[in-house]
């Protein structure tokens, strides 16, 4: 059975309803783009109280500031969950997570970069796997079937943006590079001198995206319009 | 400074010999290597031939393999040791599952790991180095405040910078899927309509830059690359303001009369890249 998850960033967690929350068998909570939306340990005892199932901690790729914060966030997390789900697009906070936590954290190879690490040679993808005990890639790619055939990977779907850029220097109005403390806002749409369509959210630049029919899809990643975790309509 | 220059014809190796290059970098059309439309070299002959050339002249030659999907990696493996084995002194790559290749067939050859590969600290650095890594070409996206500890990396991995004033994206460029021709038309930098207003966006102003190419330096940055661009006559360019700012850095000037002293020539290029431009 295909899992159910929806994710979400720190403040929409924090103002997320528990009726919303238990619709899904999974929350992520964090950013796969943005190192400044990590979260606090506080807000995965949050979701857990407030009757999220289980929890994903969503990572993106770190400075060493950035990493540092997210290695004394996992150690928090530890002292209340005997295991705990990391989506990790960082090699060094994936080393980290190996030598430290090997058996407790269940790492994802999260998205962005499963883009470049779908591209690789399956027998290496499956080596890779194992050594770090991965449990899915995640992606947004509709076409992952045809780019990922052999490799017998479990894949996590995510929905309805589909990543093409993103960045530190981030559109956001008042958002700084090293210590943004700010929400989000909205969600932009944009039109290009061509007609071509991007949807600016936090730090990053989408396109619409619809799951495709695979068998090696075993969890769908449902994020919501930007800024609006309280009006969800899934 | 070293100045590395990424070259795709003789023309441009003996123009950058002359122009006093360091180190050159090229490609070759059947390896991608992420600029779309950027000049390569058509074979493997041809590079052994300019790497010869480079050496000859005391330089150094590296091959750019960024990129390599899973239907090229054999042959991109091949392709390495040949020219290893022929004179190269190092390729330049991006892919984990390459690096895995050249290590595990112990094809032996110095690698500089790839701006692409967004390696943002020294964590991913030492996985990095399992694989061979002895330099790093500097995320653009990272500032020098935050290179620092790649920089002064344990393991003695030297680290290179572009000259981000001139050729620095927008976004994080290894994992970057907007429409991009090398700077000649790029979707990042058009202007698009958000609600009614123009929205661009967001970029580092040169004086930031620039302060920030000081700062590399102070840190102990071994190398100023300059990118191929799909033209000619901008690299060379680029690669002519470079060659001025490492000389203005020797010359051991503070950071506040670097920059000033930079923007200064880098209003002189304005004028030419905008001849250039014209062109084109």
């Amino acid at each position: 059975m295909t899992e159910r998850a929806i994710a979400l960033t720190p403040p929409e967690a924090r103002a997320a309803s528990p009726s919303l929350l238990r619709k899904y068998d999974r929350v992520y909570i964090g950013s796969s783009f943005c190192q400044n939306l990590l979260p606090e340990a506080e807000d995965l005892r949050r979701l857990r109280a407030a009757g999220a199932r289980a929890v994903t901690l969503a990572t993106p790729l770190l400075t060493g500031e950035g990493l540092a914060r997210a290695a004394a966030l996992v150690r928090a997390a530890l002292r209340d969950e005997r295991r705990l789900e990391v989506s990790v697009n960082d090699l060094g906070l994936l080393e980290l997570l190996r030598r430290r936590y090997a058996g407790r954290v269940i790492p994802l190879l999260g998205r962005p970069v499963s883009r470049d690490f779908a591209r690789m040679a399956p027998a290496f993808l499956r080596g890779f796997f194992r050594h770090y005990g991965i449990k899915m890639l995640e992606t947004d790619e509709e076409n992952i079937g045809g780019i990922l055939p052999a490799a017998g990977l479990r894949l996590a779907f995510h929905y309805p943006y589909c990543c093409l850029a993103f960045t530190r220097l981030c559109p956001q109005p008042g958002a700084a590079r090293d210590a943004c403390r700010r929400p989000c806002g909205p969600g932009t749409e944009l039109l290009g001198p061509a007609g071509e369509k991007l949807t600016l959210r936090g730090n990053a630049y989408f396109i619409g995206n619809k799951p495709p029919r695979l068998a090696a899809v075993r969890r769908l990643v449902y994020t919501p319009p930007a800024g609006r975790a309280s009006k969800i309509v899934p | 400074m070293r100045l590395q220059v990424g070259i795709g014809s003789f023309r441009e190796l003996d123009y950058f010999l002359s122009a006093g290059a360091d180190e050159f970098y090229c490609g070759l059309n059947a390896i991608p290597s992420h600029v779309e439309g950027a000049r390569n070299f058509s074979s493997e002959e041809d590079i052994l031939k300019a790497a010869a050339q480079a050496r000859a002249a005391g330089r150094r030659m590296f091959f750019a393999a960024n990129e390599v999907h899973a239907g090229l990696l054999a042959s991109t493996a091949a392709a390495i040791k040949r020219l290893a084995a022929g004179g190269v002194d190092g390729v330049i790559v991006k892919d984990l599952a390459l690096l895995d290749l050249l290590r595990r067939r112990r094809i032996k050859i110095p690698v500089i790991l790839s701006t692409l590969a967004c390696c943002l600290n020294a964590a991913a650095l030492g996985f990095y180095r399992r694989y061979g890594v002895e330099r790093l070409a500097l995320p653009e996206q990272l500032t020098a405040a935050e290179a620092g500890e790649l920089v002064r990396n344990p393991w003695g991995i030297e680290t290179e910078v572009f000259l981000k004033s001139r050729e620095c994206c927008l976004n994080f460029n290894g994992l970057c899927f907007l429409d991009c021709r090398g700077g000649l038309s790029n979707a990042c930098r058009k202007e698009y309509r958000a609600g009614g207003k123009a929205f661009r966006m967001p970029a580092v102003t040169p004086e930031e830059h620039l302060g920030e190419l000081h700062d590399y330096w102070r840190l102990g940055v071994q190398t100023l690359k300059v990118g191929r661009s799909p033209c000619e006559p901008m690299s060379k360019l680029i690669f002519r303001e470079s060659a001025a700012l490492a000389a203005l850095l020797k010359a051991g000037a503070s950071r506040a009369d670097f920059v000033r002293e930079a923007l200064r020539v880098r209003r002189v290029f304005d004028r030419a890249y905008a001849l250039v431009r014209r062109t084109l």
